[in-house]
C-alpha cells in the first residue's frame, strides 16, 4: 500500500474508533445490586405467608398501601381511601394507567381477585389476617369497595407488604405456576429464577415509581453462609446480605458498613396454659419471674438487640411503658412461688420442642433449671403441625411482625390467633380493648392511647413471655448507600448504587 | 499381577499373544474367532450391567422405605399456621400418603424409570428440574476437582515413587497426609482468607455461568475445586506410590532391565499399567463423592450444588427430594464402578487375563 492511502487507512481507523469508544461512553452501564439473601419457598404471597420472604417478594410485587419511617400508612398502589360514615365500609381508588409485568391492567377487579383469592384458596396464609373483610365490590374501573365485618379503622395499614402484594390476575389462573414465578407490579419483574441458587429482575418501566428506582438489574443469590459473608461482600461478590450479630464486629473491621435496619421483631417464650405443668398459675408465674432477658440480649444478640416484655420493641407506637415492668426478673422470688405452691425442685419437667436448634431456647433452659424445672429440649422438622395445632406445651417463636398494630395483638393474644399457644384463652377485658383500638381512626388523638391500653390487656391475660427484639442487621458494599430506614422492609427507591 | 515368577519373558498383552497362537493354529476356524471374541465383548459388558441391576432394585427400595419409615409428611412444610388435622388430612391425600406403601412404592418406582424423581414437598418443583438445574454448577466443581486431583496426585505419586526414601519422598508422603487430614471448611476458609481478602486475586463466593465468560466461571470454581481435590490427590499419590513401588520390584523389571529395554519403556509400557489399578478403583469412587458429598465447600463458597440441596432438603424433611439424590447417587455410583471396571480390564493385561481364563 503507498503512504499516503495508508495515513487515509489510518486516519479511517481512528475514527471508526473514536466514535465507536464514544457511543460507549454515552451509555451508562447498568446499575446491578447483587443481594444474598433465603429465598422464599412460595413466590406466590397468598402462599408464603411467613417472616422475612415478603422483602424478597417486594421487589416483584407492589402492595397497595406503603408505610414511611415512622410506621404511618402512605399510599401505594392505591393512592387514596375513604372510609363511610360508620366506619364498616372502605373503598380505595387505585392509580390510573398501571399494568402488571404480563400486561395486565391493574384495576379494581384485579384487586378484589387477589383479595378473594387470599380469602378463600385453600392454601392460603393469609386468611387469618383477612377476617375483618367481609365481601368486596368494584365500584368503578379503579374503586373497589370493601365491606368490613366490623368497624375496623386498620385496614390501610393491614393492607401493606405483609398482606396486600397484588398479584396479576392472569397469572393466578394457574397458581402452582405462580407460586414458582412472580408476577405481580412491583419495581422489578423477574426474568430468571432457579430455585434456591438465584433470580435475575430486571427494572419495570410499569412501576407507579419506576422515576425514582435507579437500579436496572438485581441479582439474588442464596444459600449464603453466615460465616462467608463478610469475605463475599469485601471480594466484591454481594452488594447486600443478612448478617447475623456474631459477625457484625468483624464486618466492621473489614471496613463494611452495618445497617440496623429497625422493625418489630420480637421474640418469645409460648407457654401453653392448657397443657400441664402450666395448668398450675403458680407455675407460671414462677416462670414469668426466673426468665432473665438481659442474659438473652446479652449472649444471643451480643448486645446489638434490646429486652421488651411485649411482642414489639420499646419505641414502637403500641408499646405500653406502663406494662414494662410486669413480672421483673426476680429468681429467689420464682423459687419461693414455688415452693409454697408444694413443688421441691426437679418436680417439675416439661418437653420443649423446637423447630431447629438454637441458643436462646438453651439460654432458657438453664434459666429454668435454677428454679427447679427441668426443661427438655427436643428439635424436629416437623414442629409446625403440634405448634399451630396448639398440642406443646412449651416452645419459642419470633415475629417479624405486622404494619398493623392491632392485627399483630390478634395474632399473639387472639382467641384464634395462630401465634397464641393457649388459645382459646381471652379475656373480656382484652376483647373489649382490641375492640377499641381497632374501631378508633388512625388520625384520632386517643389512637395511641387505645392501642398501650390494648396491649396492657393483652399482656395480662396471657402467659407468652416474650424475651427480647434484634432489628434487621443488614451489611452492605461500599457501592450501596444509606436506604429508606421503613421499619421492617428493605425499599430501594431512590438508591443509587455507586461505581463497581 | 502376573503369576509366572520363574519365567523371565517380558509380560506382554495376553490378546496378542491368544490372537497370534489362535492365528497360526486356527487358520481354517475365522467364524470361531469372531464368535469367540463377540462372547468374550458380551460377557465384559453385560457382568458389571448385571451387577449393577440388583444394587439398583435394592438401592431404591431401601431409600423408598427410609422415606416412608421417616414419619414426615409434607403438611408440616406446607401448613404451617393453618395446620389443623383436617388439612393434614387433605394433604395427605393429595401427595398420595394415605395408600398401600406397595401401591406408592410401584408409582414412585415407575416415575423414576421415566426420569420423573416426584415433586419436592418444599416448593412443589419437580426433583427432576432441580436436579437438572444444579447439575452444571456440581459438574463444573466435582470435574475441575477431579481434573486437579488426578493431575497432582499423578504427579506426586510419581515423584514419590520415582524418588524413592529419598527426602523428597518423605516430604511428599507428609504433605499427602497432612491435606488429608484438614477438614474441607478449615480448607476453604483459608483459601478464602488467603487468596480472596488478603491478595485479591480470586473471588470468595458465587458462580459465575460459562456462557457469561470463561475467566468468571473459572476464578468462581478455581477456590472450592482446589478446596475439594485435596482429598482425591493425597489419595492418588498414595495408592500410585505404593503401586509404583511394589511394581518395581516384580521379576518381570528385572528381566525388562537384563534385556535393555529404556527405563522410560519398562515404566509407560509395563509399571504403570500394572500399578494403577488400586489408584483407578479409588478414583471410581471419588467423583461421586465429590459430586454429593461436597455439603461443607458448597455451603462455604455459597454454591447451589447437589450437597447443599441433599442436606438442606434433609434437614427440612423434604422426602421426595432427599430420595431423588438418593437414587441419582446410587446411580452414578454403580455407574461409575462399572466404567473403572471396564477400563482396569482394558488397561491391566493380567486382569483381563484373569477374567479370560474365568478366574
Amino acid at each position: 500500500m503507498s503512504i499516503p492511502s495508508f495515513r487515509l487507512a489510518c486516519a479511517l481507523l481512528l475514527a471508526v474508533c473514536s466514535a465507536a469508544c464514544g457511543s460507549s461512553k454515552a451509555a451508562a452501564p447498568p446499575q446491578v445490586l447483587k443481594w444474598a439473601i433465603a429465598f422464599p419457598a412460595n413466590w406466590d404471597p397468598v402462599v408464603q405467608g411467613s417472616g422475612g420472604g415478603f422483602r424478597v417478594l417486594a421487589l416483584a410485587y407492589a402492595s397497595l398501601t406503603e408505610i414511611d419511617e415512622h410506621g404511618d400508612v402512605r399510599p401505594g398502589l392505591a393512592e387514596r381511601w375513604e372510609y363511610n360514615a360508620s366506619g364498616d365500609e372502605i373503598t380505595f381508588y387505585l392509580r390510573p394507567k398501571l399494568k402488571f409485568s404480563d400486561g395486565t391492567p391493574v384495576n379494581a377487579e384485579a384487586v378484589k381477585l387477589y383479595l378473594e383469592r387470599a380469602k378463600t384458596q385453600t392454601n392460603s396464609a393469609l386468611d387469618g389476617d383477612l377476617s375483618s373483610i367481609e365481601s368486596i365490590r368494584v365500584a368503578d374501573e379503579l374503586a373497589v369497595v370493601l365491606h368490613l365485618t366490623q368497624v375496623d379503622r386498620q385496614i390501610p395499614l393491614l393492607l401493606g407488604q405483609r398482606v396486600a402484594q397484588i398479584t396479576s390476575p392472569t397469572a393466578a389462573r394457574d397458581p402452582k405456576a405462580l407460586n414458582a414465578w412472580p408476577v405481580g407490579a412491583g419495581p422489578f419483574k423477574v426474568v430468571e429464577l432457579v430455585p434456591e441458587s438465584h433470580v435475575r429482575l430486571q427494572k419495570n418501566p410499569d412501576y407507579w415509581d419506576a422515576d425514582n428506582i435507579h437500579i436496572d438489574e438485581v441479582k439474588l443469590y442464596a444459600g449464603t453462609d453466615a460465616a462467608m459473608v463478610v469475605a463475599s461482600l469485601q471480594t466484591g461478590v454481594y452488594d447486600f446480605a443478612n448478617i447475623s450479630p456474631s459477625q457484625v464486629k468483624a464486618a466492621e473491621q473489614a471496613g463494611l458498613e452495618v445497617v440496623y435496619q429497625p422493625g418489630f421483631n420480637a421474640a418469645n417464650l409460648a407457654i401453653n396454659v392448657n397443657k400441664p405443668p402450666f395448668d398450675d398459675p403458680a407455675v407460671l408465674e414462677a416462670v414469668r419471674h426466673a426468665i432473665d432477658r438481659q442474659e438473652l440480649v446479652d449472649k444471643v444478640t451480643l448486645g446489638y438487640g434490646s429486652v421488651t416484655n411485649q411482642p414489639f420493641p420499646k419505641g414502637y407506637i403500641a408499646y405500653d411503658e406502663a406494662s414494662e415492668n410486669l413480672w421483673p426478673y426476680d429468681r429467689e422470688r420464682a423459687r419461693q412461688i414455688l415452693s409454697k405452691a408444694g413443688y421441691k425442685p426437679g418436680d417439675i419437667a416439661v418437653d420443649f420442642v423446637l423447630p431447629t436448634s438454637s441458643p436462646a431456647a438453651e439460654i432458657i433452659q438453664s434459666q429454668l433449671a435454677a428454679i427447679g424445672i427441668e426443661a427438655k429440649i427436643s428439635v424436629t422438622p416437623k414442629w409446625a403441625e403440634p405448634f399451630f395445632a396448639k398440642k406443646l406445651a412449651l416452645s419459642i417463636y419470633g415475629t417479624t411482625g405486622r404494619e398493623s398494630p392491632v392485627q399483630t395483638l390478634t395474632a399473639h393474644f387472639g382467641p384464634a390467633g395462630p401465634l397464641n399457644l393457649s388459645a382459646p384463652l381471652v379475656s373480656d377485658e382484652l376483647v373489649a380493648a382490641l375492640k377499641l383500638a381497632r374501631e378508633t381512626p388512625l388520625a384520632s388523638p386517643d389512637y395511641v392511647e387505645n392501642l398501650k391500653a390494648a396491649t396492657r390487656a393483652a399482656l395480662k391475660s396471657s402467659p407468652t413471655v416474650f424475651t427480647y427484639s434484634l432489628p434487621n442487621l443488614f451489611v452492605k458494599g461500599p457501592r450501596v448507600p444509606k436506604l429508606p430506614a421503613i421499619p421492617g422492609q428493605i425499599h430501594w427507591t431512590g438508591v443509587r448504587l455507586g461505581k463497581p | 499381577m502376573p503369576v509366572n515368577g520363574d519365567v523371565l519373558l517380558l509380560e506382554q498383552p495376553r490378546t496378542q499373544q491368544t490372537q497370534q497362537t489362535q492365528r497360526t493354529r486356527n487358520t481354517y476356524a475365522q467364524p470361531k474367532v469372531a464368535r469367540l471374541r463377540l462372547k468374550r465383548a458380551l460377557r465384559a459388558v453385560l457382568l458389571p450391567v448385571g451387577a449393577f441391576l440388583p444394587v439398583f432394585l435394592l438401592g431404591t427400595f431401601v431409600t423408598y422405605l427410609m422415606g416412608v419409615l421417616s414419619g414426615l409428611s409434607p403438611a408440616h412444610l406446607q401448613l404451617g399456621e393453618a395446620a389443623t388435622p383436617q388439612a393434614v388430612a387433605r394433604i395427605q391425600h393429595e401427595w398420595g400418603l394415605d395408600r398401600p406403601f406397595l401401591v406408592q412404592y410401584l408409582t414412585w418406582f415407575g416415575a423414576l424409570l421415566q426420569g420423573d424423581l416426584g415433586r419436592s414437598w418444599y416448593n412443589g418443583h419437580s426433583v427432576s428440574a432441580l436436579l437438572a438445574a444444579r447439575a452444571a454448577i456440581s459438574l463444573s466443581v466435582a470435574g475441575l476437582a477431579l481434573l486437579i486431583g488426578v493431575s497432582c496426585g499423578f504427579i506426586l505419586g510419581v515423584t514419590a515413587a520415582l524418588l524413592q526414601t529419598s527426602w523428597v519422598d518423605r516430604a511428599i508422603t507428609a504433605f499427602t497426609s497432612l491435606i488429608s487430614v484438614m477438614p474441607s471448611f478449615v480448607v476453604g476458609i483459608a483459601l478464602v482468607a488467603l487468596f480472596a481478602v488478603t491478595l485479591g486475586l480470586l473471588p470468595a463466593a458465587g458462580y459465575v455461568p460459562i456462557d457469561e465468560g470463561l475467566w468468571g466461571w473459572l476464578s468462581h470454581l478455581l477456590l472450592p475445586a482446589v478446596a475439594l481435590s485435596f482429598d482425591t490427590t493425597s489419595e492418588m499419590a498414595r495408592q500410585l506410590r505404593v503401586g509404583l513401588i511394589a511394581a518395581y520390584r516384580e521379576n518381570y523389571v528385572t528381566g525388562a532391565l537384563l534385556r535393555g529395554l529404556s527405563d522410560r519403556r519398562i515404566f509407560f509400557v509395563h509399571v504403570l499399567r500394572n500399578a494403577i489399578g488400586p489408584a483407578l478403583t479409588l478414583l471410581g469412587m471419588k467423583f461421586p463423592h465429590l459430586l454429593g458429598g461436597a455439603v461443607v465447600t458448597e455451603a462455604v463458597f455459597g454454591l447451589a450444588g447437589y450437597g447443599k440441596f441433599a442436606s438442606e432438603s434433609a434437614l427440612r424433611g423434604d422426602v421426595p427430594a432427599v430420595q431423588g439424590v438418593l437414587v441419582v447417587s446410587v446411580v452414578m455410583v454403580v455407574v461409575f464402578n462399572m466404567l473403572v471396571n471396564l477400563l482396569l480390564n482394558r488397561i491391566i493385561p493380567s486382569a483381563a487375563g484373569a477374567a479370560h481364563r474365568g478366574a
